[in-house]
């Protein structure tokens, strides 16, 4: 039996289609790796009109007291645009925009509202040291004038209000200890804005008793965003970035399963019918084997290949994809937001458990594709119904989503994916594991009787 | 024991008789010619024996094993090549070949690279099989069959795509392996490639087997035909038998023993008519065998 499967696998990794695969899959590799490493965060800024403002500056009445602050606040923003220009795309653009904006606001207020030209004169000069300081990038000082200020709020306020300015100064507190600039690419300083821009909005609706059903789902969103986020800030690991290899490999089911389909799909679809395509059916039979040894030891390599093409295709992406994105990133762990708490899995540990939540389905398919490789001696069929197969399988997945139908329930797509078990989340279609297992191992168990009795009882037929 | 016997063997694809009681049996040191037309069953026959295809009655017994009932038994010690020498052509000749053997359990490498060198293979032994013609193939076929050092050998028009050479070899072979005990069947639809080192000969045609019978009896049917050399042909017409033949103007064929043509001889010298040549012509197995088969030599041997 040994020295069959030997010889199964012989055959197939010898075969020509197997490297032609292989290569498609490591150009497919290197490209997805390649599109990784250039995703960046599509998020678009704001872009401020100038031209816009300034016209409609022009028109404003300035003895309208309405007219005049809204005259004010483009003043201000055309000045923070034109000092902004200077450091396009620097960690100084965000020094601008969040601690000079009440500067200039005040300025132009003493002004125009105010007419005050002392008062003016202070912030102009303080503007300019501000300005001088942000030519510096000198992060740290405003960070610690946010710190101070802070601290005073929080001695000001009470109740919940003092929760949320305590909550503001924890992070500005993080921030100098940490010595977090202001650095677009710093993750932990992509966190720190997120908290502190998002506290406010999740404190409001955590004390809200009140919330409409969008509220809610809001609500829970922030809660495992900002959750995420504060696990960043106190493991100081980057657990969010999609432009390295661990993020390739959290998505390999949906990246590279398809090729995990394709080898599964080759290896079983060939296996039996080739022999009997190449005629090289005859010398197995007049071997001292019985058929259904002869079969068995196919079987059990198709079974056998499905793991191992797993393990071969992770390998060729974890060395290509740390060539090319880094290994440094294998080291953080997944992080998985599960009902308010979060778990986490090392990088290897998490693929190993989407990669066996996904066995059953490319068992399922890939004995289908023996059976029918078994009766009908030809691998094109074999091949192409268990493509279709596989595809009626997921629009029967998705419709058993939407319609409730009872002539669903018994398709084996609605049970063969596990992936559920890895992402803690309930079953879509309520099954139970034993029952999933059930009707799998039933699909099974009718298509390998089909193959067994076929294969026992078929001729070689004389060319 | 015998070596093969065959027993009453009878194959039915949709109610139509393929094979119609066919019955042999074979011994050690047998080389039996499988003898028919295309299409008479000569590879159903094989195949049924070698259990590739279900018998639908009758029995086949090889090394006293019943190939229904004891299948792993009863092949072990059988080597084939049935129709065309199908291999794995993306490997090389000994990948295949080490392939093959890894299915029995006792060929070890020598054995591979001694049978390598029997067939006359070892120069292109590592080339892959795609790259070799097909009377290499077919001798990597018959090597496969030997492998295992069979006991019963069942070789299906094994000639085929063979050179001269080849062929010459392949006779050497085979009368060596007979020598050593291995009972070979092989089947033709050309007797006379076989006629020369065969010992028995079977008959096949739509399913039944014709004739069954050692060489030695179909070669002593065998009658005596003169071609005799003369200058008029009509000139002799007076002296002929029924059985005579005019071949053309100078040529005549007759049949007569020894006696009678020294009295022919006699008799047309005797009569002025000029003697040229007389020649024994010796009757090929074949015709001699289908002479006393009652059929007809082009008719239903020579299809092809």
């Amino acid at each position: 039996m040994i020295r069959l499967m030997k010889n199964e696998i012989l055959k197939l990794v010898k075969k020509k289609s197997f490297y032609i695969v292989t290569f498609i899959f490591i150009l497919f590799c290197i490209l997805t790796n390649i599109v990784y490493q250039s995703s960046f965060d599509t998020v678009q800024e704001e872009s401020v009109d100038i031209e816009e403002i300034t016209a409609q500056n022009e028109e404003l009445d300035l003895e309208d007291n309405d007219d005049l602050l809204i005259y004010v606040e483009n003043l201000t923003t055309l000045k923070m645009e034109e000092l902004k220009e200077e450091y396009l795309g620097s960690s100084q653009e965000y020094l601008i925009e969040h601690f000079l904006y009440s500067t200039i606001y005040h300025m132009y207020e003493a002004d125009y509202i105010l007419d005050d030209d002392a008062l003016k004169e202070e912030y102009s000069l303080a503007l300019d040291e501000e300005i001088k300081r942000v030519a510096q990038d000198d992060w740290k000082s405003f960070a610690l004038e946010r710190v101070s200020y802070l601290e005073e709020r929080v001695e000001e306020s009470e109740g919940v209000e003092q929760e949320r300015y305590q909550k503001l100064l924890d992070l500005a507190l993080y921030r100098i200890e940490n010595d977090v600039d202001y650095a677009e690419d710093n993750y932990l300083n992509e966190a720190l804005l997120f908290l502190e821009e998002n506290s406010f909005e999740y404190m409001n609706l955590l004390h809200d008793d009140d919330l409409s059903k969008e509220e809610e789902s809001r609500l829970s969103f922030l809660e495992e965003e900002m959750t995420k986020r504060e696990y960043i800030l106190e493991h100081q690991q980057d657990i969010l970035n999609d432009t390295t290899l661990r993020a390739v490999l959290i998505n390999f089911p949906a990246e590279f399963g398809l090729f995990v389909l394709i080898y599964v799909i080759m290896i079983a679809g060939s296996i039996v019918s080739e022999e009997y395509t190449r005629g090289t059916i005859k010398y197995l039979f007049i071997k001292p084997f019985k058929r259904r040894t002869i079969l068995t030891s196919k079987l059990l390599v198709v079974v056998l290949m499905i793991p191992l093409v797993m393990l071969f295709m992770s390998v060729i992406e974890i060395v290509l994809g740390g060539i090319q994105l880094g290994f440094s990133s294998l080291s953080v762990p997944v992080v998985l937001y599960v009902d308010g708490a979060i778990t986490t899995y090392s990088v290897f540990g998490y693929l190993a458990r989407l990669l066996l939540s996904s066995l059953p389905m490319y068992l399922l398919i890939g004995v289908l594709g023996f059976m029918i490789s078994t009766i009908t001696s030809s691998t094109s069929a074999a091949i192409t119904i268990s493509f279709l197969f596989y595809l009626l399988g997921n629009v029967i997945s998705n419709l058993a989503l939407v319609y409730d139908f009872p002539i669903f329930k018994g398709f084996v797509s609605l049970y063969w994916d596990f992936g559920y078990l890895v992402s803690h989340q309930a079953q879509p279609y309520g099954a139970s594991i034993g029952q999933s297992i059930l009707v799998i191992s039933i699909y099974l168990l009718v298509m390998l009787c089909i193959a067994y009795v076929t294969f026992e009882k078929k001729d070689v037929k004389n060319i | 024991m015998s070596v093969l016997k065959v027993e009453k063997l009878c194959k039915k694809i949709r109610k139509k008789d393929i094979l119609k009681d066919v019955s042999f049996e074979m011994n050690e040191g047998d080389i039996l010619a499988f003898i028919g037309p295309n299409g008479a069953g000569k590879t159903t026959t094989i195949k049924c024996i070698l259990g590739l295809q279900r018998i639908s009655s009758g029995q086949v017994f090889i090394n006293g094993y019943d190939i229904k009932k004891n299948f792993v038994h009863a092949i072990e010690k059988v080597g084939a090549l049935v129709e065309e020498p199908d291999v794995y052509f993306y490997l090389s000749g000994l990948e295949n070949l080490k392939m093959q053997a890894r299915m029995y359990p006792h060929v070890v490498m020598d054995d591979i690279s001694r049978i390598v060198e029997l067939v006359g293979l070892e120069d292109r032994i590592h080339d892959k099989v795609s790259k070799y013609s097909l009377g290499m193939r077919q001798r990597l076929g018959i090597a496969i069959a030997l492998l295992h050092s069979p006991n019963l050998l069942l070789l299906d028009e094994p000639t085929n795509g063979l050179d001269p050479e080849g062929i010459k070899d392949l006779r050497v072979l085979l009368k060596r392996l007979a020598k050593s005990g291995v009972a070979i069947l092989i089947s033709s639809h050309n007797l006379s490639e076989l006629e020369t080192f065969c010992n028995r000969v079977l008959i096949i045609a739509k399913g039944e087997i014709l004739e069954e019978s050692s060489i030695e009896e179909i070669k002593n049917m065998d009658e005596n035909k003169y071609i005799v050399k003369v200058d008029n042909s009509n000139d002799c017409k007076p002296y002929l038998k029924d059985s005579d033949q005019i071949i053309d103007s100078h040529f005549i064929e007759v049949i007569r023993d020894e006696e009678e043509i020294a009295v022919f001889i006699r008799c047309l010298v005797m009569h002025d008519i000029s003697l040229y040549e007389v020649k024994k012509e010796s009757m090929s197995l074949e015709e001699a065998f289908m002479k006393r088969s009652g059929g007809d030599v082009d008719d239903s041997l020579d299809e092809k």
